[in-house]
């Protein structure tokens, strides 16, 4: 017998042929199986209206919600940034809600997630309220109830376009008779919203619960437009089926309350009852917020006094950019060399005298700019990031050295 | 080594650069590549729902998204492209029996890479840079960084990819290039969870592919970007040392493979 | 005394077969077995042989292409080293160039990694030598084989070396192109080259080497002068024939035995 193989099929060849079948086997079974499952989702009826819908089709679930989520997280985080420093957008002043960059995002994940109700929602209010583009949020909303009309949370799409209508002119920016009309469709959606609440309640679990969009919010809110657009008596009676606790903590109680005693000099807006506490509003808040810091951004490429910046954000005081166009003192140190030295911990100016130079300064002593220390554990973000920089610094030298070493062993004696 | 011979193999060196990088012009492939990428960028400022005017920041996103993957693109590609071919077709007979080293062939060929990437990334980058000002009045630096930033971590990825296709075939080639970019990119994630875990042992050896690996998370230019924060020059210099000795290094390694390799 | 040029002494590789072959062929399979040869300078030496009988594999170990397991290699009497390419011009079988470069190209780029600086004049004879001076311009993968062939020794010849090795440079290619080979070969003989090519057609070496050696199996069976081996340059295939047949009758008698 001859020793010489008979058949010597180069290995990658047949690698290549086995990869090629493999995923053809695979192409073949999945195809089969999303079928076999999703068999129910297929509508005769339904005319498919252009070859993106076929494509958008062939794209399992999974795939399609994870970048849906994707696009979803980038808008989020588009939203909080605020807008672009170096040029102008259209961008409605002191509220992240109007940025626009987020609409084309909210927009595809809609396309590739149809089922996701909080961006209808989200993308309704931007259009309607922030982006003068009421008929189009209107639109959306419509959209979105056709594609879910077996959900269970339809409703909160019907809850939105109640929101749209009711709160798309503020009565005193408006006509009283353009407030009537708006908000009796408003209670219009509201009914259907309720309606699609009662029906699919025994399918609303737990973990759907939305703060926003439930039933008590929706009897709260049918009772106020109600009371706006002058049907006292439906009003009372929606109030009735609030929760007794809910009630309470309202000013819309209040003004209820006063509409049942009948009493005199009430104003035709439960909102007018508000003004005071709007105004206390708009004062800026001096109050810490409750919770701790927050980790700041990994990213050690820029400047730690940049890093500060986004500490704060991260703290909920507002985006970087907004921060230092504000602060001019921010904007102003670098330029003296000693950044931060005259803000305290969230970046307020600071009327101690501390002399420190911080390019320079030791850390050694764990005491940082602001004179804190850091016994407890509770460094503040600037000395952190500060530090955090100078470890993946030499981290990475340390790294590049020894890879250095290395090659230059490899190539003089290997 | 005396200097005729280093200026010897820095000749070598930049014909096989020279001559790699006009192949991957004339390759269509790479035509293809620009062929996406112009309808991608046109695609990144026209996704524009409800005409809401200009969108800075997703343009500068999507667009460094796109650099970023046609890069990878050609990295893997035109990388595999390189070696494996050669030996395979037996290109490297006429090459090895004429140049000084096998190492200068890995060099030259990776520079060969290096400038074809630095091509598309300057075209790209460019491209976006000038829409943004067209369109906004305003330069923004940071793209220009965060594209060179893309360069340096591809470049890096490059040799990994040259130091594998000197020792395995394409198939693996390609499976491990996108497992170590994949792992590089979370190194720390992966270490983190592993002491979580309390699994020791798994740690440990993190920390020493940490010290193999290249960490690509590094490179991370996305917040720089999208906050407009200017990057630190003494970290960009640190990173641009680490890349260059990460190259080395692997470089190295695939240059010993290959000259111990019987062709 | 007339200097050695290239000397294999006793030189052995075996190849470990690939995974995915026949159960017959796993293990290690000798591709030469103590092969020794000395070529002098200004000879032409022909390497004989079958296909598979070990030919290429000697000229790769030549060259440093693959590291021998036993044995010692000398180029212009030092071990291999990369100097040494300057001296020699070689030409694989079936060469393969990058398929978008021009063959003015690859001529370039053969000159530029032996770092010689061929001017236009000098490139201009090259290619006119191998008949490619009119396709200068066209892209190497519109190539035919033989064009491919052709282009190969113009890039061998290009440096002028003092050493030629060439690996069968007459395959693919058709009977001018066979003839235009035979034709640089007389001419490298009549410039006084050394030239160290392997083939597998017995006319061509009586027609124009000075030595011969036949390579069987990875054995060397016969190395000497073409006068030795075919008297008067006639029936040397026959002789190449019986050679080889005579091996294999040998080695198969006590492999039967055995059995």
């Amino acid at each position: 017998m001859s020793s010489q193989p008979k058949d010597f099929t180069p290995v990658s060849t047949r690698l290549t042929v086995l990869s090629v079948v493999l995923l053809l086997a695979m192409a073949l079974s999945a195809q089969h199986l999303i079928k076999s499952r999703y068999w129910n989702y297929y509508y005769p009826e339904v005319q498919v209206t252009n070859f993106g819908d076929i494509v958008l089709q062939t794209i399992p679930a999974q795939i399609k919600s994870f970048l849906a989520g994707i696009f979803r997280i980038t808008a989020d985080e588009y939203m909080h940034i605020g807008p672009t420093k170096k040029a102008k957008q259209n961008f409605v002043a002191g509220s992240f809600a109007g940025n626009t960059e987020i609409m084309s995002l909210l927009e595809i994940s809609i396309i590739l997630e149809p089922t996701n109700m909080e961006m209808y929602a989200v993308m309704s209010h931007n259009l309607a309220l922030y982006l003068n583009r009421f008929k189009d949020a209107i639109k959306l909303l419509h959209r979105g109830i056709q594609a879910n009309k077996e959900s269970p949370d339809l409703h909160k799409l019907y809850g939105a376009a109640a929101y749209c209508y009711g709160f798309i002119k503020k009565p005193s920016f408006a006509s009283p008779a353009e407030v009537k009309r708006n908000r009796e469709i408003a209670v219009n959606y509201l009914d259907a919203a309720i309606e699609a609440y009662l029906a699919n309640e025994h399918r609303i679990t737990p973990y759907m619960h939305d703060d926003f969009a439930n039933l008590q919010n929706y009897y709260v809110m049918k009772t106020r437009f109600l009371s706006d657009i002058g049907k006292k008596k439906e009003a009372i009676a929606a109030w009735q089926k609030v929760a007794y606790e809910r009630q309470q903590e309202s000013y819309l109680g209040y003004y209820i309350t006063m509409l049942q005693q009948e009493e005199a000099g009430l104003p035709d807006f439960p909102d007018d009852l508000l003004a005071p506490e709007y105004q206390a509003l708009f004062q800026v808040s001096t109050i810490k917020p409750p919770y701790g810091s927050t980790a700041a951004y990994r990213s050690w490429l820029v400047d730690p006094a940049s890093l500060f910046y986004l500490t704060l954000y991260a703290r909920g005081l507002g985006a970087p950019s907004l921060l230092m166009q504000d602060n001019h003192q921010h904007a102003t140190l670098p330029s003296e060399n000693k950044p931060f030295s005259e803000l305290d911990e969230y970046g307020h100016n600071n009327t101690h005298a501390h002399q420190h130079d911080h390019p320079g300064h030791d850390h050694a002593d764990e005491v940082c700019p602001q004179g804190h220390h850091h016994e407890h554990g509770h460094e503040c973000p600037h000395c952190a990031s500060a530090k955090s920089w100078k470890q993946a610094g030499t981290s990475v030298m340390l790294q590049a050295l020894a890879m250095l070493a290395a090659a230059i062993i490899i190539r003089r004696f290997v | 080594m005396n200097i005729s011979q280093i200026k010897s193999r820095i000749s070598c060196i930049i014909a096989i650069a020279w001559y790699s990088f006009i192949e991957a012009l004339r390759n269509r492939l790479f035509l293809g590549v620009f062929l996406l990428a112009l309808p991608f960028a046109a695609a990144a400022w026209t996704v524009d729902t409800y005409q809401l005017g200009f969108q800075t920041r997703l343009v500068s996103d999507a667009g460094l998204t796109l650099i970023s993957t046609l890069g990878l693109l050609v990295v893997l590609f035109f990388s595999l492209d390189q070696i494996i071919p050669d030996i395979e077709r037996r290109t490297v007979y006429f090459i090895f029996t004429r140049m000084p080293s096998r190492h200068t062939y890995m060099i030259g060929r990776f520079f060969g890479i290096m400038a074809t990437l630095f091509c598309l990334h300057i075209f790209l980058a460019g491209l976006l840079v000038t829409i943004i000002k067209l369109r906004t009045g305003a330069w923004f630096s940071e793209i220009p960084v965060a594209g060179l930033m893309i360069f340096l971590k591809q470049s890096l990825l490059v040799s990994i990819v040259m130091l594998l296709a000197a020792c395995t075939s394409k198939i693996v080639t390609v499976s491990l290039s996108v497992l170590v970019y994949v792992v590089g990119h979370g190194l720390d994630i992966f270490r983190m969870l592993a002491e979580q875990g309390g699994n020791t042992i798994i740690a440990f050896l993190l920390d020493i592919a940490g010290i193999i690996l290249p960490d690509f998370s590094l490179y991370e230019t996305r917040i720089m970007v999208m906050h407009e924060i200017p990057a630190q020059t003494s970290a960009l210099l640190i990173l641009a040392f680490y890349t260059f000795t990460a190259i080395f290094f692997y470089l190295a390694i695939g240059g010993a493979i290959l000259k111990h390799r019987d062709l | 005394m007339t200097q050695t040029v290239l000397e294999l002494k006793n030189v052995s590789k075996v190849y470990a077969l690939t995974p995915g072959s026949s159960k017959e062929a796993q293990g290690r399979r000798a591709a030469i077995d103590n092969v020794s040869l000395t070529l002098c300078a200004g000879q032409i030496y022909g390497f004989a042989g079958l296909n598979g009988a070990g030919k290429t594999t000697s000229i790769k170990a030549a060259l440093g292409l693959i590291r021998p397991d036993s044995g010692s290699i000398e180029l212009f009497g030092a071990p291999i080293d990369h100097a040494a390419f300057n001296n020699i011009g070689f030409c694989p079988e079936k060469p393969v160039f990058y398929e978008t470069l021009t063959a003015s190209e690859i001529v370039d780029f053969s000159g530029r990694l032996l770092n010689i600086s061929a001017d236009e004049a000098r490139k201009k004879e090259i290619l006119n030598k191998v008949g490619l001076y009119d396709d200068r311009h066209k892209r190497v993968g519109a190539f035919s084989k033989g064009m491919q062939q052709r282009l190969g020794i113009a890039c061998a010849m290009l440096h002028d070396p003092a050493l030629y090795i060439l690996d069968e440079p007459a395959s693919g290619l058709d009977p001018l192109g066979r003839r235009l080979v035979k034709d640089i070969l007389k001419e490298l003989k009549q410039a006084g080259k050394t030239v160290f090519f392997s083939t597998h057609i017995i006319s061509d070496i009586s027609e124009i080497c000075d030595k011969i050696a036949i390579i069987h199996k990875g054995h060397i069976l016969f190395e000497g002068g073409v006068d030795e081996f075919c008297p008067e340059h006639k029936n040397g295939e026959e002789r190449f024939v019986k050679i080889v047949q005579d091996y294999d009758n040998k080695t198969s008698v006590p492999a039967a035995e055995s059995a």
